[in-house]
């Protein structure tokens, strides 16, 4: 059992019960699609249709159709990748990390954040197809026996590293996303008939709501918590040593790892803001992803924000004081040189912009929190811009300093790829539950228990809700 | 479930034995007496060194033996006030029956911040460089890439970062214990609100200063290198050492009878999993470190690695995983031995053996290294000290310090109640359930 202390924030408002829970988090699956929904999911499939085309004229016409040179030979397509990578983290943080630190708010919002996870994953992935070039010969980095010659993958490489972290992490936060979501897809079953409910009994995988059934669930969760909290690290940590491992000045340096992890979580948490922070009025959850909640998203937000600044100026520290004139050229390029403009965006939307949620108005008026995600997502995706293509362009030799210029095909990939994103998400949102009902529903508050406990109370200080 | 809600909450204050405060002299006088014998016995006959050279070694190692064991207490003693500003900005409630600990821990950072500041002012000052490569009279000016770092590292704006980082830190752990004291006596939000702001304006300040600590006090050792994840790793020294003292302390207190009905073996299942979890985050810490030099191999980085992975500080390396990882990952896997005392009190030595031995391995292989004219053969001004070894000294100075830390921790607990009777997450904390 637990208790819970009286100045504690209820985490659902309204005095909902159980059945209210099922009944305002299925309306948008067990109701015909909303005028919104339909504007909402042909834009973004319009705009899929955008990186559909772009990705096909990349896959013809090979890398040529980017703006690649031989100094700068990696840009856009891995920028994008990372972007798109570190967007995941958030939810895994949600579910795994915060399930252990048993922060009970995160039940209203880890089942989008999971599944935002999963599909920005998918995006990030389909950078990694079409950079290659040779898409159909995409089975390549994995390592498979001696059957089509005596090569075997590098090993030392990190990016065969990555392409073990990102599978394992989109695998084990599929399996997570999907056991939680069981027995919420039962309870759709139940309500359901004819074929929907044929099809969500074969997604049900059996669940009959027995102790036996719950136990497992539990167990499982627990476990998977446990899995995927240190996944949570490799992931990015493996991805900032795509660069971190080289001899690259601005690329090589100790801090990679953490600093990546903590971006990602940053730009994570931006994009479940820009999210939910749209989707609780859309979808009616007000009660649900309450203000508290992206109160403390926002907090999380300014924490990852400053951790991230806090090592744009270590790095910058100490490269200066490193002594090594390298590592200060390409910091100072950075800040100062051709691309400087995105140098200070990058410092602007991470560093600076998010000191604004020391404010309570910044954290309790939504439209400022969704135009304060926007920000996010802009800055984290130019600080991998900064990070990759700044250290590239003016690399060793002068004479070889030259300046890269995305194509109008890379910038359709780019934004084809929101289009991706949010098409998944569109889908998920009508078919699936956006919201854990099953754990919700343990978070409500039971008043009537409450009142039952008053009388043995003398003896403390408070009195409080109680939860069994 | 209707009498579980129904606490005992009732004044509770740690008596401050003799048989305790014994141990505590002991631990200091038979501290410092080894640490003298160990100075005065020790005569090295280093190898191909002068005896001009081999003079200067006691001296290094007796003030490098008392700047990294003094350095190791004070940075638990912050990171126990570092835990409790972490803990009030998440509005943690299941620490709440054992957070005097923590704040007793921090009473000790004032005598911390003396002993760093004496002993580098002692090194850079009295001794003109000491235990400080580059604090040595004419090297920065003789080394070319030591020339650079003039702007940054020189010896007033040293000494005084240091004196008003620690002063800061210092006076923020004071009010943090003064508002939890004050809020025993009036009860209400107001001291609780009252931490909540200092605590977030310490974690921001404490973010920016303690990097610029660990670089001058254990990175600027070896002056020419530098690693930017520097930081946060010596921060995941300090702050699973102070965990791993507050777990100790707990079962000393429960084991002797205090605590009964307020700290559970909930709260040390609570303490295991975070000295497990933050073992694994040092780990990933040394190994980000360790595998980006390892594998860029660049002269200048690689360097730091050469004397401690392959030289003569070998041992100490390879014990340093094994203590600070194998064990704690290995044996506090299991809940049953976070909760059992046996196993705790294990795994919690080994660790801090294991971390003691870290900031040995950071300060050591740098502070014993001699001062030589920078010439084409030797473009570091270095002469490199083989390892010495873990003597008297370093011992003794444990001993000093354990002694210090342990008599100035349980002196302030026995000032106050045992647990702040009226903390607004006091009954959460008593009945904390991890549930599993």
């Amino acid at each position: 059992m637990s208790y819970e202390s009286p100045i504690r924030e209820p985490l659902v408002t309204g005095g909902k019960t159980y059945a209210d829970v099922t009944r305002d988090i299925l309306r948008p699956l067990e109701n015909n699609a909303s005028k919104s929904w339909w504007i909402g999911f042909s834009v973004s499939a319009v705009v899929l249709a955008i990186w559909i085309a772009a990705t096909t004229w990349t896959m013809l016409e090979g890398i040529g159709a980017w703006g690649l040179n031989k100094t700068v030979g990696w840009a856009f397509d891995i920028t994008n990748f990372v972007f798109w990578v570190g967007i995941g983290h958030a939810g895994t943080l949600i579910s795994a990390v915060l399930l252990l630190f048993r922060q009970k708010w995160r039940m209203s919002i880890n089942r989008s954040a999971e599944a935002m996870t999963i599909f920005a994953v998918i995006c990030a992935a389909s950078f990694i197809l079409s950079h290659m070039g040779r898409p159909w010969v995409a089975y390549w980095p994995i390592p498979l026996p001696n059957a089509f010659g005596t090569l075997w993958v590098n090993f030392n490489s990190p990016l065969v590293w990555d392409v073990f972290a990102i599978s394992t992490y989109f695998s084990v936060s599929l399996v997570f996303w999907y056991i939680g979501l069981i027995p919420d897809i039962a309870t759709v079953r139940d309500r359901a008939e004819g074929l929907r409910k044929f099809i969500y009994n074969f997604f049900s995988m059996g669940w009959n709501g027995s102790t036996r059934t719950w136990h497992r669930y539990e167990m499982i969760s627990l476990i998977l918590a446990g899995i995927s909290t240190p996944l949570v690290l490799s992931v990015h940590s493996i991805v900032s040593m795509d660069f971190a491992t080289s001899l690259v000045p601005g690329w090589h340096t100790t801090i990679f790892p953490p600093y990546f992890v903590a971006g990602a979580i940053f730009s994570g948490f931006g994009m479940v803001l820009t999210l939910l922070v749209i989707g609780r009025v859309v979808l009616k959850q007000e009660n649900y992803i309450t203000m508290g909640h992206l109160d403390a998203m926002c907090r999380i937000v300014m924490l990852t924000g400053t951790m991230v600044g806090l090592a744009y100026i270590t790095e910058f520290f100490v490269a200066a004081y490193s002594g090594v004139e390298y590592e200060q050229y390409a910091f100072i390029n950075r800040a100062s040189g051709p691309y400087w403009w995105s140098y200070w965006i990058m410092m602007t939307c991470n560093l600076i912009a998010p000191q604004v949620f020391w404010t309570k108005w910044a954290r309790s008026t939504p439209w400022f929190i969704f135009l304060m995600s926007i920000i996010v997502n802009i800055g984290m995706w130019f600080e991998r811009f900064v990070i990759i293509v700044t250290s590239l362009h003016r690399d060793f030799i002068p004479s070889s300093w030259t300046m890269y210029t995305p194509t109008i095909t890379e910038f359709a990939i780019l934004i084809g790829s929101f289009g991706l994103f949010f098409t998944l998400y569109f889908l998920f949102c009508k078919y699936l539950p956006t919201i854990n009902m099953a754990e919700v529903k343990s978070i409500i508050p039971t008043h009537a228990h409450d009142e039952h406990h008053q009388e043995a109370d003398h003896s403390t200080i408070e009195k409080g809700a109680a939860h069994g | 479930m209707a009498h579980a809600t129904t606490v005992q909450i009732r004044e509770e204050k740690f008596i401050f034995s003799d048989k305790a405060k014994r141990l505590a002299f002991i631990l200091m006088g038979a501290g410092l007496l080894l640490a003298l014998i160990g100075y005065f016995t020790y005569h090295p006959q280093v190898e191909g060194f002068t005896d001009e050279q081999n003079h200067h070694l006691p001296i290094k190692r007796l003030l490098a033996s008392i700047l990294f064991n003094g350095y190791f207490f004070f940075i638990i003693a912050t990171c126990a006030a570092v835990f409790l500003a972490i803990s009030q900005v998440a509005n943690a409630g299941w620490y709440v029956a054992i957070r005097r600990i923590p704040e007793a821990m921090s009473s000790f950072m004032p005598i911390g911040a003396i002993v760093v500041f004496g002993v580098v002012f002692l090194s850079l000052v009295v001794f003109h460089g000491g235990i400080y490569h580059w604090g040595h009279d004419g090297v920065m000016e003789a080394d070319p890439l030591l020339a650079k770092k003039t702007w940054y590292l020189n010896k007033p704006f040293f000494l005084i970062r240091l004196a008003v980082f620690t002063a800061f830190w210092t006076w923020c752990a004071t009010m943090i214990r003064k508002y939890s004291q004050n809020e025993d006596q009036i009860g209400g939000l107001t001291n609780f609100d009252k931490t909540f702001k200092l605590s977030a304006a310490f974690l921001v300040v404490f973010g920016f200063t303690f990097s610029m600590f660990a670089w001058d006090i254990t990175m600027s050792v070896d002056a020419h290198w530098y690693s930017t994840i520097f930081t946060i790793y010596n921060f995941a020294t300090g702050w699973v050492s102070a965990l791993t003292v507050i777990y100790l302390i707990t079962w000393y207190l429960r084991s002797n009878g205090y605590l009964d009905g307020i700290a559970s073996d909930e709260h040390m299942h609570d303490l295991g999993k975070f000295m497990f979890a933050f073992s694994v985050f040092w780990t990933y810490m040394w190994t980000a470190q360790f595998l980006l030099i390892w594998y860029a191999n660049i002269p200048e980085e690689v360097a730091y690695y050469k004397p401690r992975m392959f030289g003569s500080y070998k041992f100490f390396f390879y014990i340093n995983i094994v203590l600070n990882f194998v064990v704690p990952f290995f044996i506090f896997m299991r809940r049953g031995a976070k909760r059992s005392r046996q196993v705790g009190v294990f795994v919690g030595t080994c660790i801090l053996i294991g971390h003691w031995n870290d900031v040995f391995l950071m300060v050591m292989p740098g502070a014993m290294n001699l001062a030589a004219a920078v010439t084409g053969d030797n473009p570091t001004g270095i002469i490199e000290t083989p390892s010495q070894g873990i003597g008297l000294m370093e011992i003794g100075f444990l001993g000093v310090f354990a002694g210090l830390f342990l008599y100035i921790t349980l002196n302030a607990l026995s000032k106050a109640n045992l647990y702040p009777t009226k903390h607004p997450f006091l009954k959460e904390s008593i009945l904390h359930d991890t549930g599993v």
